[in-house]
Formats: C-alpha cells, sequence, structure tokens
C-alpha cells in the first residue's frame, strides 16, 4: 500500500504566496494567467489560454526566494491530454533551468503511481505527477507547439512541494464513502422528480498519526494551507494515485492533537470533494 | 535529553530544502520571513540531475552534490564562498580562437590543423601559385612534416617558396642530417643550417621568418617540445617582383630535383609585423603550430593541410569580399541566403550528387549509414530502387524531426517514390505519397501499409514535388512544395507505434510496387533535420549582396529553386524542370563589356538542354537574349542576339564532368569573348555569327536578368539542373589580381576543392573524417616520441558531438575533447595558460582548479589514468583520479606553486590504447582560482578573467542568550586554511567585544573553534578542537552554550566518532545579542568569509543535547 500524499502548497496561488509574480507568454482575453489558481474548476467561465494556436506556450510564476517543488497537478477541464509539458525550474528568469518532461496520459488506469513516469491521470481527467525535486527562483510550464488549431487551456495549475507522512491513514479512504446530492422534488402525493444534475461527492475524514519529527511539516501544510481552505489535492494512496482528488477544508474542528493513551501528534481534518464532476 | 519540535528553533541549509522546501524552516504556521542572501554576480550551482545551472545575482544557490561518486547527486547543500577571480582567461575553450591570443601559454591544440595531412609520396610534387598581394619579402612559413618513410638521401627537398631560380627559399635535408635553408634573392645565396638528428621515421616543424633581408629558422626536430633558433641571418639582394609558388615535397630549381616525400601541413602568411616570433614559443612547448595559426590567421595567405574539402583555388586576401570588385553589378551568396533564413545545417542530407553507385556503399554526405530493405541505385544524380517494396533509411535518432525529399513523377499513374518519415524500420514507418489523387499519408505496420489521410490536389505528371513530413509529438504536418496540406494527429496504437514515446526516430524513402528503376520516377534530394531547426528553404529571392539591391525573385512557389545543404556546403538546387528567378529590369547591367563568375558545386547529371547560367532577355521577343549556359555536351558557352545573327561562342578546352565543382568565367572584352574553367583559360568556338564581344550594351530591349532558366517571350526556357554557388557580374573586363582573388575566395568560401597548375598532385587526404587521428607517425603522438612527450594530441573544439550525445556537463557550457591518437601507451595533456609573468601567479602561493571530466572510452581505458594537476617546473600536483566512465565527475585539486613557470593540465595516460572512435575525454569548465579551496566552477566565457562575488547569507533570529546548542553539518570548501576568525556562524553584530556574540570560526591553525563574547571587558571565552577536517571532508559540530555563558565544541570528521574540545571559562550571559541575526559563513560586515557547503543547521533551546540527539531534530 502507497502513502498518503497531500499538496496543499501551490507556488502559483498568490493568496498562499503574495508576492508571487504570475505571468505568460500570451494571455488571450478573459483567460489570463491569474486565473490558473482561482481555485474554480468551471472550464467555461476559468482557465488560462494563450493567442497564438499551434505555438510554444509558458506559463510561469516567480518567486521570492528559492524553493523546491517536486509535485504537480493540472486540473480537470485541460486539452494537454497525450501532448508534452516541460516544468522548467530556473534560478536566473529561464537562461539556465532544470526541466521535467512528461507527456499527459490519455487514459485512466488503475494502480497508477503518482510518481510514474508521466505521471497520473485521475478517474475525472485531471492530472498529476510527483518528479525529482528541483529548486529555483521561478518555475515555468512550458507546453510545446500542440498542433495545428491548438492551444493549452489550463483551468488550475497547482505546483509545489507535496507533504508525504510517513504514515498512512488511519483510516484509509481510497474507496470510501460519497455524499450523493441531486435536486429533487416531492410532489404533493409523493412522486419524487429528480433533476438531471447530481454530484457524488467525497466526504473522507482524514486521519494520520504523525511520525517523529513531522509536526513541524505538517502543520504548515494542514494548519496553515489546508485548514485556511486552499485548494488542495488529496492522493490517498500514491499507488492508487488515479484516485486522487481537489479537496478545500470546509467549515469544521479539525487540526492536530495528542490523543489519550498516545504519544504521537495526530492530525484529523475532515477532506470532503471540491466541487467534483456534475454527471447527468 | 530528546530535542522537541518547538524547541528546535532554526534550522537551515541543504536539508531544510528537502523538508520544507526553502533554505530556513518554517517555525510557525505562517511562513517565516525568507533568508536574506546577497551576490553581487551570478554563480553555478548542480541540480539534481548533476547539470550545472546558473543561480541570478543575489539568488542563493540549492546544489545537489554528489558526495560518493557514484554519479548520483543526492545531497542537497548551500554552497556559500568568499569572493573569487577566475584565473583561466578564457574557461570556456570551445570559444573565440583569438581568446588565446593574448597568452603567452595558452592550449595545445596541436592536432587541430594537423587533423588532416596531404601525403606526398615519392614523386609527388605539389606546387601552388601564392596569390600576387603575397609580399614577397615579408612573409612566414609554418610547416609541418612527418617523415613516415626513410628520410631521403641528403638534399631531399621539403619545401621552397619560388619565383625562379634566381629568387627562393627552400629547405632541404643537409648532410649530417640537419636541415638547411637556403635563400636565394636577386640570384645571391645565403644558407642557415639548423636542427640535428633529422632522419627517419621523425615529425617535425620548422618555421621560416622572412622580414626585410633577414632570415631566421625555428625547428623542433625531435618533438620534444623545445625549439632550436638559428641565429638572424642577413641574405643578400631583394626577391624579385612575380608569382610565388608554394612547392612541397619538391624543387624546380635547376639541378635540384630530389623530394622528400611524408605528410605535409603548411602555412604561409605575410607577417606584417616584426616582432619576433619566439615570443610565441616564450614557454618552451607552449604554443605551436595550430595556435599560431590562429595567431596569424588574419595574415593567411595560404594553408595546404588536407582538408577534405582542400586545397583550394590559391588564396585570398582576408578583407576581400566580391562586393569590393569595382564595377561590381551583382552578387549571390547561398551563405548569405542560409544566414537570413535562419537555416541550420540539416543533420542528414544527400542530393546523391555523385559517382553511380549502389545506395549504402557509402554513408551519406552527412556521415550517416543506410539501411536499406531491397536494391538502392546512385544514378545520375537521382537514387532510384529495382525492388518493389524497398525502402531506404537514415537515422535521425530523434522522433522530433522533420524529412524533405524532391520527388519526380515520371507517370501519372506510377507515382512509387515516397517520403519516409517516423520509420521504426523498413518494414514500420510513415510515408508520405504524391498520387494522382492528391497528398496521402500511409502508415506502414509489419510491412502492410494502410492509408491514413487523403488530402490535397492531384499531381500532374513529371513534377517536381518537394515533399515534407515536420513530425513533432504525434502530430505530423505533411507540406508539398511547402505548402501545408493537412496535419494528421497518431492516436490509438498508431501513437504508440509511430508516436512520441516510440522508437520511430528513422527517417527516408520508400519504393513501391514497381521493380523498374529507369522511368518510373525518381527521388534527387533528401534532407532531414530535427523538428525545432529548419534546413532548407525555397527561395523566393536570391538577394543581390552587392550593395545595388539588384535582387533575383520568383513569386511563384512551384518555380522556387531550393536552398539546400549538399552535405559540404550550401547551395542553390534549381530542378531543371521549371525554377528560375528573375530580376524585372535590364538596370542590373547596361555595359558593353563584364565579367560573370560562376561557382558550380557539381552537375548531378550532364545536362540533357542547354542549362542557363544567367541571362538577360526581352520579354517581348524571342530574339534579344545574352545568356551564358552549359551546353548539352557539358562545355561552358555564351550567346547572344539582338534581333541579328547569334553570335555563338562555345568554350570547348574543359568537358564539364558531372559531380564536379567548377569555377565558370565568361567575359566580353567589347570586341571578343573570354572563358575560363578552373582559371583555365579556354579554346573557343564560334558555332554562329561572329566572337565579337556583344554584351549587355549590345543586346537591345531586354527586360530582365534571370539565372536558371530564360524568359523570353513564350514560356520560359532552357532550365539548369545543378548546384550552384555564387554568382558574381562586373561590368569591368576582368583585372588579373581581381580575378585571381575571386578565384580564390569562391573556391575557399564555398569549399570547392580545385586545383589547377599542371603539376598539382590530387594529393591523398590522409584522415578523412575530421576527430579522427592520423595513424601512427602522423601526428604528434608517436611521431613525437616516447609516451612521456608532452604533446596533446589530437584535441579537437566545441564539440557538438558531446551535446548530441547528451553529456553536456550544464546549459550554455562548452567543452572540448582530447580525442582519439596514436595506438600504444600514450599520454595526453590539456595545458591552460594564464596571463602576465609566472602567469600571473604569485611565487609559492595555493591555487585551485576543478575542471569537469566526462571519459567515454572503451573498456581497456582506465579512469585512474585520468587525472587534473597544476604544474610548475618544479613538480606536480594530481588531483583525484577518475573512478568511473560515462559520467561527468568534477576533479578538484590544489597546489603551492614553486618560483618558476606554472600551468594547469588535464592529463590522460590511457595505459592501453586510446585509438579508437569510442575512447574521448570530454573537458568542461576548467576553473583556476587563487586560494587553496575547493571551488565550485566558475563559467567565463567572455575573454578576461571573471569575478564571482562574495556570498552572504543570514538569517533573522530572534532568541536570546540562553542554554542552547547548534548543529552544524557541511563540507570543509577551504575555511580551515584562512585566517584565524574566518567565520562558520556567527549571531550578533559586528563590532568590538563589547557587543553579545556567539560563533563557530577556525582559529588560523587548521582547527574549529566556538566563541562567546558577553560584552564584557573580561568576558570573552573560546573553545577549540585540537584537530580538523582536510580540504572537501565531511563534517559535523556541535556547539552548546551553557546557562553560565561558557561553551565547548565538538567535532565528528567524516562520520567518525565525536572529539570534543575542552569546555571554556563561565562568562555571563547577557539578556540579548547584539543582533538578531544569525550569520552563516562571514561575520556580519561581510568580513571572515570562507569556503563552505552547509548541509544543515540546527539550533535548539537547551544546552544538553547530542550529537545523535540533534542529527535527529526535526
Amino acid at each position: 500500500m502507497g502513502r498518503f500524499v497531500m499538496l496543499s502548497e501551490n507556488v502559483f496561488n498568490t493568496r498562499i504566496f503574495g508576492s508571487h509574480v504570475l505571468s505568460a507568454n500570451e494571455e488571450a482575453p478573459d483567460r489570463e494567467a491569474a486565473r490558473v489558481s482561482s481555485g474554480r474548476r468551471q472550464r467555461s467561465q476559468n482557465l488560462w489560454s494563450p493567442i497564438t494556436e499551434n505555438a510554444a506556450a509558458w506559463i510561469k510564476a516567480i518567486f521570492n526566494r528559492v524553493r523546491v517543488v517536486d509535485t504537480i497537478f493540472i486540473d480537470r477541464g485541460h486539452n494537454l491530454e497525450g501532448k508534452e509539458v516541460r516544468i522548467q525550474i530556473s534560478s536566473d528568469n529561464f537562461a539556465t533551468y532544470t526541466e521535467r518532461p512528461a507527456t499527459l496520459p490519455t487514459q485512466t488506469f488503475a494502480y497508477s503511481r503518482l510518481n510514474q513516469v508521466n505521471g497520473v491521470r485521475t478517474e475525472e481527467g485531471a492530472w498529476g505527477w510527483t518528479f525529482t525535486p528541483a529548486a529555483g527562483t521561478a518555475v515555468r510550464l512550458y507546453v510545446p507547439a500542440m498542433g495545428s488549431g491548438l492551444r493549452p487551456e489550463i483551468v488550475g495549475l497547482y505546483i509545489g512541494q507535496r507533504f508525504r507522512p510517513q504514515n498512512a491513514l488511519l483510516k484509509p479512504f481510497t474507496f470510501g464513502k460519497r455524499e450523493l446530492d441531486y435536486e429533487s422534488i416531492r410532489s404533493p402525493t409523493a412522486w419524487v422528480g429528480a433533476g438531471e444534475v447530481s454530484q457524488r461527492k467525497r466526504i473522507p475524514n482524514l486521519k494520520i498519526r504523525l511520525a517523529d519529527g513531522e509536526f513541524p511539516v505538517a502543520r504548515y501544510h494542514v494548519e496553515e494551507l489546508y485548514l485556511r481552505a486552499r485548494p488542495s489535492w488529496l492522493v490517498p494512496d500514491d499507488e492508487h494515485a488515479e484516485k486522487s482528488y481537489l479537496s478545500r477544508a470546509e467549515p469544521q474542528l479539525g487540526g492536530f492533537e495528542i490523543p489519550e493513551g498516545h504519544s504521537q501528534w495526530h492530525v484529523e481534518v475532515d477532506a470532503p470533494e471540491h466541487e467534483p464532476r456534475t454527471a447527468a | 535529553m530528546s530535542v522537541r519540535s518547538a524547541d528546535l528553533v532554526l534550522r537551515a541549509g541543504g536539508a531544510a530544502f528537502d523538508r520544507f522546501g526553502v533554505a530556513r524552516m518554517r517555525t510557525s504556521p505562517t511562513e517565516d520571513i525568507a533568508e536574506v542572501f546577497t551576490r553581487a554576480s551570478t554563480a553555478l550551482a548542480w541540480d539534481r540531475n548533476g547539470v550545472l545551472r546558473r543561480a541570478a545575482i543575489d539568488v542563493l544557490r540549492a546544489s545537489w552534490e554528489d558526495r560518493d561518486g557514484d554519479g548520483v547527486y543526492e545531497t542537497p547543500t548551500v554552497p556559500l564562498s568568499k569572493a573569487l577571480t577566475q584565473l583561466v582567461e578564457f574557461s570556456i575553450p570551445g570559444g573565440s580562437e583569438a581568446s588565446f591570443e593574448t597568452a603567452p601559454t595558452t592550449i595545445y591544440k596541436a592536432a587541430l590543423v594537423n587533423e588532416y595531412m596531404v601525403r606526398l609520396e615519392t614523386g609527388d610534387r605539389y606546387r601552388i601559385n601564392l596569390p600576387t598581394h603575397h609580399t614577397k619579402d615579408t612573409w612566414t612559413l609554418s610547416l609541418l612534416h612527418v617523415a613516415d618513410q626513410d628520410w631521403s638521401a641528403d638534399g631531399g627537398h621539403l619545401f621552397n617558396v619560388r619565383l625562379d631560380d634566381s629568387n627562393y627559399v627552400r629547405g632541404f635535408r643537409q648532410a649530417a642530417d640537419t636541415l638547411r635553408i637556403e635563400v636565394k634573392a636577386s640570384g645571391n645565396t645565403t644558407t642557415v643550417d639548423i636542427g640535428a638528428n633529422i632522419d627517419a621515421g621523425t615529425a617535425f616543424w620548422i618555421l621560416v621568418q622572412v622580414v626585410g633581408g633577414n632570415v631566421q629558422v625555428w625547428v623542433d626536430s625531435n618533438g620534444d617540445g623545445t625549439l632550436e633558433a638559428s641565429a638572424v641571418t642577413a641574405y643578400a639582394g631583394t626577391f624579385a617582383a612575380g608569382t610565388y609558388q608554394l612547392q612541397l615535397a619538391h624543387s624546380a630549381v635547376s639541378g635540384q630535383t630530389a623530394e622528400q616525400p611524408g605528410l605535409y601541413s603548411a602555412l604561409i602568411t605575410n607577417a606584417t609585423s616584426s616582432t619576433p616570433l619566439t615570443d610565441r614559443f616564450a614557454s618552451g612547448a607552449g604554443q605551436r603550430f595550430a595556435t599560431w595559426f590562429n595567431t596569424w590567421a588574419a595574415n593567411l595567405v595560404l594553408s595546404v593541410n588536407g582538408t577534405a574539402s582542400g586545397p583550394y583555388l590559391g588564396t585570398y586576401d582576408a578583407t576581400f569580399t566580391p562586393a569590393s570588385l569595382p564595377s561590381v553589378r551583382f552578387w549571390a551568396d547561398p551563405r548569405q541566403e542560409v544566414t537570413d533564413a535562419g537555416l541550420t545545417t540539416p543533420t542528414i542530407a544527400d542530393t546523391f550528387d555523385r559517382a553511380n553507385e549502389t545506395l549504402g556503399a557509402t554513408n551519406a554526405p552527412t556521415g550517416q549509414a543506410y539501411t536499406l530493405s531491397g536494391t538502392w541505385n546512385v544514378s545520375a544524380g537521382t537514387v532510384r530502387c529495382p525492388t518493389s517494396n524497398g525502402v531506404f533509411l537514415l537515422p535521425m535518432g530523434t522522433i522530433e524531426h522533420r524529412a524533405m525529399a524532391r520527388v519526380v513523377t515520371d507517370s501519372i499513374s506510377n507515382r512509387l517514390y515516397k517520403l519516409v518519415a517516423r520509420a521504426v524500420d523498413v518494414n514500420n514507418l510513415l510515408y508520405l505519397e504524391r498520387n494522382n489523387i492528391g497528398l496521402e499519408l500511409y502508415k506502414v505496420v509489419a510491412g502492410v501499409p494502410t492509408l491514413l489521410v487523403t488530402g490535397g490536389t492531384a499531381a500532374t505528371v513529371n513534377v517536381h514535388d518537394v515533399l515534407e513530413m515536420r513530425c513533432t509529438g504525434n502530430d505530423i504536418a505533411c507540406y508539398v512544395n511547402g505548402v501545408l496540406i493537412y496535419t494528421h494527429t497518431l492516436v490509438g496504437a498508431d501513437a504508440v507505434q509511430f508516436g512520441v514515446a516510440s522508437a520511430a526516430t528513422n527517417v527516408g524513402g520508400r519504393k513501391q510496387n514497381s521493380t523498374s528503376d529507369t522511368a518510373l520516377g525518381h527521388m534527387t534530394l533528401f534532407m532531414a533535420t530535427a523538428y525545432a531547426s529548419t534546413s532548407w528553404s525555397y527561395l523566393a529571392q536570391i538577394s543581390d549582396r552587392s550593395g545595388n539591391a539588384f535582387h533575383m525573385q520568383q513569386a511563384t512557389a512551384a518555380l522556387q529553386p531550393l536552398l539546400v545543404y549538399d552535405g559540404t556546403r550550401w547551395v542553390f538546387a534549381p530542378d531543371g524542370g521549371n525554377d528560375y528567378v528573375k530580376y524585372p529590369a535590364n538596370t542590373m547591367s547596361t555595359a558593353s563589356q563584364g565579367h560573370l563568375t560562376v561557382a558550380l558545386a557539381g552537375l548531378p547529371v550532364a545536362p540533357a538542354t542547354t542549362g542557363t547560367l544567367f541571362a538577360s532577355s526581352d520579354e517581348g521577343s524571342g530574339t534579344r537574349v545574352l545568356n551564358i549556359s552549359l551546353t548539352t555536351t557539358s562545355f561552358l558557352f555564351n550567346r547572344q542576339e539582338s534581333a541579328d545573327t547569334q553570335d555563338s561562342v562555345t568554350h570547348n578546352t574543359t568537358t564539364l564532368a558531372v559531380h564536379t565543382p567548377y569555377l565558370l568565367e565568361v567575359a566580353s572584352l567589347d570586341t571578343s569573348y573570354s572563358g575560363w574553367v578552373n582559371g583555365v583559360a579556354q579554346a573557343k568556338s564560334v558555332g554562329s555569327g561572329a566572337d565579337n564581344g556583344d554584351w549587355f550594351g549590345q543586346t537591345a530591349l531586354r527586360d530582365n536578368f534571370t539565372m536558371f532558366g530564360r524568359v523570353r517571350s513564350g514560356a520560359p526556357d532552357q532550365f539548369l539542373r545543378g548546384r550552384v554557388c555564387d554568382y558574381v557580374l562586373t561590368d569591368l573586363a576582368p583585372v588579373a589580381a581581381d580575378q585571381v582573388n575571386l578565384r580564390a575566395y569562391l573556391s575557399y568560401q564555398n569549399k570547392l576543392s580545385i586545383t589547377t597548375a599542371a603539376d598539382l598532385k590530387a594529393v591523398t587526404v590522409t584522415t578523412a573524417t575530421k576527430g579522427t587521428a592520423l595513424p601512427a607517425l602522423n601526428g604528434f603522438g608517436a611521431a613525437f616520441g616516447a609516451a612521456s612527450a608532452t604533446i596533446t594530441t589530437p584535441l579537437s573544439e566545441g564539440i557538438a558531438d558531446a551535446f548530441d550525445a547528451g553529456i553536456s556537463p550544464g546549459q550554455g557550457q562548452k567543452i572540448v575533447k582530447l580525442d582519439t591518437g596514436p595506438s600504444g601507451t600514450q599520454t595526453r595533456r590539456l595545458r591552460l595558460g594564464l596571463a602576465g609573468a609566472m602567469n600571473g601567479l604569485t611565487p609559492s602561493s595555493y591555487y585551485s582548479f576543478v575542471v569537469g571530466l566526462y571519459l567515454k572510452a572503451s573498456s581497456a581505458i582506465t579512469p585512474a589514468n585520468v587525472q587534473a594537476r597544476i604544474v610548475d617546473n618544479a613538480g606536480n600536483t594530481p588531483s583525484s583520479p577518475m573512478t568511473a566512465k560515462g559520467r561527468w565527475q568534477w576533479i578538484p585539486v590544489q597546489r603551492q606553486i614553486g618560483t618558476t613557470e606554472a600551468y594547469i593540465e588535464i592529463q590522460a595516460e590511457d595505459g592501453v590504447n586510446f585509438g579508437t572512435a569510442n575512447d574521448a575525454l570530454y573537458i568542461a569548465l576548467p576553473t583556476f582560482v587563487a586560494g587553496r579551496c575547493i571551488p565550485y566552477p566558475i563559467a567565463n566565457d567572455a575573454e578576461g578573467t571573471v569575478t564571482q562575488a562574495a556570498e552572504t547569507l543570514y538569517l533573522d533570529f530572534n532568541v536570546p542568550p540562553q542554554g542552547a546548542t547548534i548543529y552544524l553539518k557541511g563540507r570543509e570548501r577551504g575555511s580551515i586554511h584562512l585566517g584565524a576568525g574566518t567565520r562558520l556562524a556567527h549571531i550578533g553584530a559586528t563590532g568590538p567585544t563589547t557587543t553579545p556574540r556567539w560563533y563557530v570560526d577556525v582559529d588560523g591553525s587548521g582547527h574549529y573553534r566556538a566563541g562567546h563574547d558577553n560584552g564584557l571587558s573580561s568576558g570573552s571565552v573560546t573553545s577549540t578542537l585540537a584537530t580538523g577536517p582536510t580540504l572537501d571532508q565531511g563534517w559535523e559540530l556541535l556547539v552548546h552554550l551553557f546557562p553560565d555563558g561558557s561553551i565547548d565544541i565538538r567535532q565528528s570528521i567524516g562520520g567518525a566518532a565525536e572529539t570534543a574540545a575542552p569546555a571554556s571559562a563561565a562568562a555571563a550571559l547577557q539578556a540579548q545579542w547584539s543582533g538578531r541575526r544569525f550569520y552563516l559563513n562571514a561575520a556580519p560586515d561581510g568580513t571572515l568569509s570562507g569556503f563552505m557547503a552547509l548541509d544543515d543547521l540546527k539550533l535548539a533551546l537547551g544546552s544538553a543535547h547530542s550529537f545523535d540527539e540533534m542529527r535527529v531534530a526535526a
């Protein structure tokens, strides 16, 4: 069994890192670079795209200090499947850079490992990948020319350093419960008319016993980032990474404690899925 | 007592990157303020892949180091350094040659020119005219000669710079194995004898300088690197004016005809400076043939070195261009077209412009071996296949590629030749076919074709279509004659087999469904390149480079000639079917006399019809035209008519052979025509009219100038099929000196190997492939003696193949290659010198050196025999040897030099044999700095030295004095050899000891020390270790500050058991430190800085923590 992975840090999120500067080689009208970190998942209303078709394009974030990044998620709704992307990390504004290339898979496979070559297509079409860490003062997602009539479209872009605690979840939820939600109307005679739009939202409770020395790191990722309602990618089992999902903390009572009878910090939060894909 | 998380108040360094993603830990949920770092220059660091990357100004370096030499850069660290100056003036040897001129000792490149030598056997004589602008009495000859057979009897001649029997300078073997230089000017003879032991089997180098009535000679006759110099000898008389010749292995002096066979490289220059050349050799064997060549290249008169593309037709003044000719009207230059179009030389090119052969008998001109299915024949400048479904493939090495071919179709129903790309092998590939349906893309899987796409328009008969496939990712863009027809995206199984992750990295051609190879089409050009590059172009315009803006144009794509690479040079490639370009007015020339020179790279086939080189015509008639052409009998020809009798003159001395370069000239002297082929005046045959010299001025109503075809009334005609280079048109009858200059310029620039003189032998180029060593005895290696010879051989620069092989040490970094050499045990050395007296070094001082080495070698080579060293005449200090092959290793070395001249050197002692094509040593980024340290590489990509600025780093820190423990882990990089007080860490401000501070430094005697000043006059205490690490050892330090203000320090070096220094006396803690900052590697004011690689820093509250507790604290 693999381990739990959380990507709450996102160097493209200027609400986390207020001094980071986002830019892109081009920004189509109403498709500006800043939209990739809005946390919104509606493709029709929120994405970055350049103007020129069939040309190399990039979007980058310049940091306020040297940072290490090792994980990327591109939210569902992108059009990069089967295309190559290159994650480039630089300390001199890309005069030189370290590059991590991958070609996004076009299919979802069971038992996908988050660190496998070319990463993982999640069940709802997002893409995640853990790559060899690299340090720099800027990161760039570079997309080579995609072909005639095509230009990259990215709804959500998440790049940062993951949190991967040593211990697995106390209550694994890889195949856990979901909350079914749809509009329904009950007639005076008790006939039910169900709406067409439904959601099957994951509603897991995340609980981990931290290992020695993990508390400071966990506090940053969970308390500072996740419990500030930063959109976060949760990978219940990084050997079943196709089940990764985007979560955003809802009002709750969560955080750290050392339970009675234990000597280690435990962390427990409710981790509901954020805006799951709707299905007719 | 274990360290609670809450007590760990500070952590920084390489380990923090791994754990926190930043250089210092976050001590609260919110991100702490960042570390503060400055460095006024850029610097390099290794990324996790072991590739050097650059950190911009003021950007902290996060570097990964390979601590165990296994090739994995596993340890994150923060390198910190004081200011350093890179003393190698040009640390990237792949750059400009000129940069080496400033150093008296620079880089050994003995074999750079010597990679090619001409072999002259007994009876061979080599003679070539020197250009008329050659200064007859101020010149220098540099000659490398390898006597690979017994030295001739006394009198055997090596060279002769000669006008006639009364004016020459020659060198020959004199009795007693000496070399005699004989100068004869105005009939007066003077001799200079020099050298000893010149005998069989030796190689030696001769420099003869003739300046203003004096002659001096230098000889290295035995290859020991020591030059023997003759005295300066005055000669009587002056050299008469005239055209001198350089003769090798041959003497035309009356009564002196013995020649000296062997291998030759020679340079002759106009040495305009009277500066003695001895400074070129001030460091003994420092500079040799090639370096001297580079230094004096601006005055180069003639080079004879057997390069694959030489010898050329004479030489030219370096300042000469056709645009500088008087009355120049037009100049077409494919090299500048290439530059303008941003083209790059294709990876693969084959124009099939060679003698008929079975394809694959030789490699493609660009070097790749053919893989064939069926029989393919190179025939009449085409490639044809009599095998049904035959395939030829060439390796591109990447799936991201473009392939292009000109496919000639002879029958509407037999579109038999296809362009292949994304080929896995001959049975699995994609191909593009132009046919009577349109343009069709097929896949072939296990030999079975399946149609993928149809589009475009049907072809017509006999078209010379240029098909292109541009393959990027899973997209295959398909072009005809430069026009995109469609793009097909590979999906599913196709994407797996031929897509981005496939092995479909080959390109080529395919023949289908016929066993006829005669009348059913063929292919005349094939090229391929990486997708990102463009390496051919349709020429909508051939620009006029004369400055007159008479640009030749062709707006119709199908009629545009191609600009292609033929394997040696860029050429205009008109197809002979309908290609031509035109200037639409007669203003280019209205003169009554003129001179046209055309550099012809080759004819793939004898002209089937008259082929136009250049023409000017009346578009309203068919009777007013001047055209200069090639006849169907392969003669140069000109024809003029102006509604009168045609004046047709054939220049018929030289029949033009196919696949052969020529310089063609036709001139009008107003009264008659003249023609030259390769500088040889042609006999004339007047076919009709008269040899009256009627030129443009006598041809009325002209509307245009054209190349490759004529445009009169009616359809254009007389198209040329050929590979053509420069055209130069002037409005003057030729002046001999200009003519010579122009011939030399065009033959040299276009790499046209042309010989003219009757006794200019077709020499054997001993080494045909650059980078391949001459065999034993032929180069500096064995020829220059024993295994301990200090000659580097051979060394080549700017090694593209290293980058092609993916072994670049870092982006933008260039490397040199110390590669194959003679067989047998050899020592190869690359030396880099430094400017100034003592090469700029201070006697008795320490210097440090780090170099990246990549050994690509067969199993016989022992990596341990490759090492770097700093050498002076008192001895040398080798580095740690290499430990592995096939990856970059960075080798440091330090040395205290003596009082004599020093240089740095990389030495490869092969032990067995370093002589196969698979053996090479790549050398990157030598960095040489003053001091005793382990520097990171400092890139220097411009001439002169560069400085890497000092680095300062501090962390804001707000913990008042109290019992605490500092744990430091890092790598000793030089601080231990610096003066007392050099800081590793420092809390508090700079100032007198009255400012409370806590620090870790060195004691000036090679030991680490901890100190605490409480600000009181008696409150300065220290604890000093008794032993210290050596350079590049790993260390851990543990420093306790106890509640009574006493301190102690402990260390563990290289993971060994800890040792402790005695605790200091007490010194009462004050309420606060004198500054709220934690400095690393320097004092707060930037002084006392050192060298370190900081792997980890932890500061924990409590003074009772052990090494083990601090190691695991997180």
